[in-house]
């Protein structure tokens, strides 16, 4: 891995806010000047359907929109099973993770053709393989907020408090409302940000 | 502002892949756009409808791919400058008009995008459209960033201008739906006039196919000198890498990563058909090895081939080409399968030059096999929760079991797809392309000796794009079958985009729409439409038509319950269980709500051994109040009644 | 619950062993249990097995393993000892005392009768009884009466399999006591049901059983005479002695009862039980004096029944004439013999009926002519 570049892959299930995710990340590394390249898996984004957000910020050349394995830098989880999964496939002794603990189930679990792991041995993996896991109640944030579905922002807020990506909170302020036009939607947004970085605060310092 | 709109020139954005190729053509000044939504391409469109407020171009979602093409080529035949944007599938649709204007020519240029989807993340295939542009003898460019992108959109137009032909750009998943950093270029003003002047005239015919030779050979002549391909690497490379779309840039920085930067060439080629013969002659004639990237046919590698076998003549030594073709290269699934991807390349360069990458971790390789134990269970596409697909596939499954005759469901292509799957119920027999359920339903349902009843589905923008002829020869000629057009309010699999039975064209505009029961109804149609809600009436008129043995439509109408949940009120009665009436897994249900039904919202509380209700995922609609055996399902409280109208 | 059951086997093999061999009677008994098994037009069919490999759909079909002798010692405390016509306590002619009730019943009009007289003492307060659809033409459908007016209007006999046990459940939350009026396959399927929840017996105290010798096949039914007259017009189907006649809104029209023999159910041709042998009072024509019924007085509640009925001037009863009892004898045991017979070559018929040998014996070696065991 270059030290030119950064790979941060977001997963979660579709129809967790994983493209607006990204796209407020990516939207701060632009403002500080980098390059970047995201590739993302939907079409099923909608539909239940594992999906990632791979964001690739450098400074050097141009790079391709998706990560190779076990290069990811950061993972940001917004269900456990997808973190984890996400982790075995891409993560390497130095990954870093933050993640929502907040299961969602498969239709092949609710059907009974399969088993979701126990939730404390999903945890106890994560935190194993994982250089630093750090995990949000982003779920239960987002509702205080104001929306449960809004745990997207709490952990784009989660992941500037880490500031792993040196970052400062102003640019991710910028893309936050550069996105949303309508104030009611900003305001919530922002409000599930900021829960998330006093969630990941709270979380680091336990 | 979105950032797609902006006049600031200079300015580097955050832009999609299919948000930079709209850029391009309003950087060019485009005067008319036409398309029919597609994954991996609708977004191109939907930016150029917005844009078209802005910049006063035409820009309408056509109801098909082919009629949005020639929609451009008229455009083009009175001098303008159009684009049309497309999927894989959609350009077989405009196949046949493809390989006849080609012969005729255009005038204003004129520009078909088609965004291919290795890998089919959501396609019933994974065609490389690039055969297309051989067949037909036209010009195809494959970007390989966003940024690119949108520059080869602006000289598309010039090059379609100069050689009076449509010009092919072919994108794919991982360049359309990337991201990526854009630098904002001028703005062509519009000020064309459009006109038809008495020499404009556009015959398809053999005998002008000599000038369409001459057109493709200046066509080639600009692609040896195209910025668009490009060579980095040492001189001299006794390794040379050819590689388009992004694989160009999985194996850049593959090399560079691999330490390989003094040995290594990567040849990038932008210009896909036709090749620049003496460029590709003038990097490979020094190799001794050369490997090809590419999504997903062994096209380029092909193509490379018979130049090289031609550069023979020349005197020119044959170096190996390594690639799909000899399965050197090749994915998880096998060579020419699936999408091109940076662990791809790493392998195949292991494997071909035996650089390799380090192991991974002795912690992470054991994660793993404790992970195959666990057998971490995969997420399956289903219907979202509150789907009225669901509410109908369930309809149709009770009523094809009642029947009792084995009648047969036959597909089409929409969020219904997924009635193949689990999801719906294992359902549909057929997957194929947009309009083919019914036709094939016309075959069975003339069928001499074939008893079973035969259904075939089609959602309402399916309808529309390719339906009606098979609904008229079902008609004209008597096949049986019970139609149901699954009508959801919009085209849901690729985002919502309005087809004419919506009332709204592409700029959001109120249009009178086209109905489908009157259409029907025109070709003399029994049509019946019903709330697939409504569980106990949309069956019985279901089975009361399947029993006539007769043509019938049914319209099953119910709004996506994405589009429903945007309009949900928030006091809007929650759905609960109460676990004290639900019956578990007892005998009498065994979990009927969420095991069979399968409503993602409906899951089950491991400890109580009983159903409830996912909340953040419920969408509240209720319709499993009406599975429930025991009616332990519930609206936390009643609706609340209007106050009736004074 | 599942601890009670005795065969082990669940709706797969319900599926598999009835409805797709063509042994389902549509007695309707698995359907009110649970959302898995569904009926259209008379026919029985599995959404999709359930996954339980044990179940109560299995354990009460009327076509899984029938033990007579088990059955008849927990309904009377007692074996079997008429094999011909069941346990009975008396056998009677019978009729409604109402005029209005024979009008509008099928003969003497027993049922209807019996049933008006039941609710206006509030012995019940509701039957289960079946009526024409209105939605599709001479399909009769379950119907939860619980007015007098509601079961005038079920009057009259159904000669096609309505499900009328799907209702059971259902009618129990709106009703404490029941009237089940079903044929044998839906009385035994209640009996059955009633050994896993004996307290349903309090109920349901009041089961009466028609004579049938088959039903007719209403899909079959159906396309036959559709076939053959203006089927849009067609209220209502009656059999009188041996003719097959429908009443359509111009009329009667007559037809062809030979062929429509033929269309009666397959599963029709292994009942044992052409008198409803496990119910209360059964009840049939007399195919001789067409303003009567036949009615066998079975269990002590039926008799408890019949007494007050008669005594407070619901139901006249008279003495059955010993030749009329004979041919009663007679028809039962022809239908019985044909059963046995199956039961020494068909492994089907083996695995379904249980009776004990010396019954099995004792059928097989009567004369036509039938009479009660020495």
């Amino acid at each position: 891995m270059t030290p030119d570049l950064i790979n941060l892959i977001v997963c979660g299930v579709g129809g967790q806010g994983n493209i607006l995710a990204s796209q407020i990340v990516a939207g701060a590394g632009i403002k500080k000047g980098l390059r970047v390249a995201i590739g993302e898996t939907y079409g099923a984004s909608q539909r239940g359907g594992s999906v990632m957000s791979h964001i690739r910020f450098s400074t050097a050349f141009p790079v391709g929109p998706l990560i190779p394995k076990g290069e990811a830098d950061l993972i940001v989880g917004f269900e456990p099973l997808e973190t984890l999964r996400v982790l075995l496939e891409y993560g390497n002794d130095t990954t870093k993770v933050v993640f929502n603990p907040r299961p969602n189930y498969p239709i092949s679990v609710l059907s009974g053709d399969s088993k979701y792991p126990d939730l404390e041995l999903i945890f106890t993996q994560i935190k194993n393989l994982a250089a630093v896991s750090v995990v949000v109640e982003a779920t239960e944030l987002a509702k205080q907020a104001g929306n449960h579905l809004a745990q997207n922002l709490v952990m784009v807020g989660a992941l500037a408090a880490s500031n792993w990506l040196d970052f400062s909170l102003e640019l991710f302020h910028q893309a936050i409302s550069e996105l949303f036009s309508d104030p009611e939607k900003r305001d919530l947004n922002l409000r599930a940000f900021n829960a998330g970085i006093k969630g990941f605060q709270q979380a680091a310092n336990k | 502002m979105n950032p797609v709109f902006l006049k600031e020139s200079g300015k580097t954005v955050l832009m999609m892949g299919n948000e930079a190729i709209a850029r391009g053509a309003i950087e060019a000044g485009v005067d008319f756009t036409a398309s029919y939504p597609g994954s991996p391409s609708s977004e191109i469109q939907e930016t150029l409808a917005q844009a078209a407020k802005v910049f006063g171009h035409h820009a309408e979602w056509s109801v098909n791919e082919k009629v949005a093409f020639e929609a451009c080529c008229g455009a083009s035949f009175a001098g303008m400058r159009s684009l049309t944007s497309m999927k894989q599938n959609g350009l077989n649709v405009v196949s046949d008009v493809l390989n006849t204007v080609n012969l005729s020519g255009t005038k204003g240029g004129i520009v078909l995008v088609v965004a291919d989807d290795p890998g089919g993340h959501s396609s019933t295939n994974e065609m490389d459209s690039r055969l297309h542009a051989k067949l037909a003898e036209l010009p195809l460019l494959e970007p390989s960033t966003p940024a690119e992108a949108k520059e080869m959109i602006k000289y598309a137009f010039e090059l379609s201008e100069r050689v009076k032909l449509p010009v092919l750009v072919r994108s794919v998943t991982r360049v359309s739906h990337a991201r990526g950093d854009v630098k904002l270029g001028e703005i062509q003003t519009r000020s064309r006039k459009p006109a038809m002047g008495f020499l404009d005239r556009f015959i398809g015919h053999p005998l002008v196919h000599p000038i369409l030779h001459l057109r493709f050979n200046q066509a080639k002549a600009e692609f040896e000198k195209s910025p668009f391909n490009a060579y980095l690497g040492p001189e001299n490379a006794e390794t040379v890498i050819v590689a388009s779309g992004p694989s160009a840039a999985y194996a850049i920085e593959a090399v560079h990563n691999l330490g390989l930067d003094d040995q290594a060439g990567v040849l990038k080629i932008g210009t896909g058909w036709p090749l620049p013969e003496q460029l590709v002659i003038k990097h490979l004639a020094r190799a001794k090895q050369v490997l090809v990237f590419e999504e997903v046919d062994p096209f380029l590698e092909d193509n490379l081939k018979v130049v090289m076998a031609g550069a023979v003549f020349q005197g020119i030594a044959v170096p190996k080409i390594f690639g799909k073709r000899g399965g050197q290269i090749k994915g998880p699934r096998g060579a020419g399968i699936g999408e091109m991807s940076p662990d791809i390349v790493y392998d195949s360069l292991a494997g071909i030059l035996g650089a390799r990458r380090p192991e991974r971790s002795e912690k992470f390789l054991a994660a793993g096999k404790q992970a195959a134990e666990w057998k971490l269970p995969g997420r399956e596409w289903a219907f979202c929760a509150g789907c009225p697909h669901r509410a109908s596939f369930w309809v149709i499954k009770t009523a094809l079991k009642e029947d009792d005759r084995e009648g047969v469901l036959i597909g089409d292509i929409g969020c219904y797809s997924m009635g193949v799957s689990k999801t719906g119920y294992n359902l549909s027999r057929t997957l194929q392309c947009m309009g083919s359920g019914i036709g094939f339903a016309n075959g069975l349902g003339n069928l001499a000796g074939f008893h079973q009843p035969v259904i075939a589905i089609a959602g309402d923008s399916t309808f529309f794009h390719s339906c009606l002829p098979g609904l008229v020869n079902a008609k004209y000629n008597g096949a049986k079958m019970v139609f149901i057009v699954l009508d959801n309010s919009g085209t849901a699999m690729t985002g919502f985009q309005p087809h004419p039975g919506t009332g709204k064209n592409a700029l959001g505009q109120q249009v009178e729409p086209v109905s489908i029961e009157k259409v029907c109804a025109g070709i003399g149609l029994t049509v019946q439409a019903v709330d697939p809600f409504e569980f106990e009436q949309a069956l019985k008129i279901l089975e009361d038509a399947l029993e006539t043995d007769q043509l019938r439509v049914l319209v099953f109408r119910h709004k996506c319950a994405l589009i429903e949940g945007r309009e949900r009120k928030e006091d809007q009665p929650r759905v609960i269980i109460d676990q004290e009436i639900c019956l578990g897994d007892a005998c009498g249900c065994n979990r009927f709500c969420s095991r069979v039904f399968a409503c993602p919202a409906l899951i089950w509380d491991n400890i109580k051994q009983k159903a409830a209700i996912d909340e953040v995922v419920c969408t509240r609609c209720g319709v499993c109040l009406k599975i429930c055996p025991k009616g332990a399902i519930k609206l936390e409280q009643p609706l609340k009644k209007k106050a009736a109208k004074k | 619950m599942a601890d009670q059951l005795s065969l082990h086997k669940g709706p797969a093999e319900l599926e598999f062993e009835i409805l797709k061999f063509g042994l389902c009677t549509g007695c309707g008994a698995c359907l009110g249990l649970c959302p898995y098994f569904k009926v259209r037009k008379e026919k029985v069919v599995l959404l999709e097995p359930c996954g339980k490999t044990e179940g109560r759909c299995y354990e009460i079909c009327p076509r899984t393993r029938l033990d007579l002798e088990d059955l008849n010692r927990k309904v009377f405390g007692k074996p079997r000892e008429d094999f011909v016509l069941g346990t009975h306590r008396g056998i009677f002619l019978a009729q409604s005392w109402k005029k209005s009730v024979q009008a509008k019943a099928q003969y003497g009009g027993a049922v209807t009768g019996a049933l008006t007289y039941a609710l206006g003492k509030k012995i019940i307060d509701g039957a289960i009884l079946v009526n024409y659809s209105k939605s599709y033409q001479l399909l009769p459908e379950p119907m939860l009466a619980r007015t007098e007016k509601e079961i005038l209007a079920c009057a009259g006999s159904k000669y096609t399999s309505a499900p009328s046990l799907k209702i059971l459940d259902d009618s129990l939350k709106q009703c404490k006591k029941l009237a089940f009026v079903g044929r044998a396959c839906q009385v035994e399927a209640l009996r059955k049901r009633m050994v896993l929840e004996p307290e349903l017996s309090e109920r349901v105290p009041l089961i009466i059983g028609l004579f049938c010798m088959w039903a007719l096949d209403y899909r079959k039914l159906y396309q036959h005479l559709a076939g053959r007259m203006e089927i849009n017009s067609a209220k209502k189907i009656d059999i009188p002695f041996n003719r097959f006649v429908v009443y359509t809104a111009k009329g009667k029209k007559e037809l062809d009862f030979e062929p429509i023999k033929e269309l009666h159910k397959a599963t029709c041709d292994l009942c044992y039980d052409f008198t409803s042998e496990l119910a209360d009072l059964s009840v049939g024509g007399t195919e001789w004096k067409d303003d009567w019924n036949t009615l066998i007085v079975r269990t002590e509640r039926g008799q408890e029944f019949a007494a007050k009925a008669k005594k407070d001037k619901a139901l006249k009863l008279n003495e059955f004439p010993a030749e009329r009892e004979r041919l009663l004898r007679n028809a039962a045991l022809g239908k019985k013999k044909r059963v046995v017979d199956a039961l020494f070559v068909e492994k089907k018929a083996r695995e379904y009926l249980a009776i004990s040998d010396r019954e099995k014996d004792w059928i097989k070696n009567a004369n036509p002519i039938g009479g009660v065991k020495k």
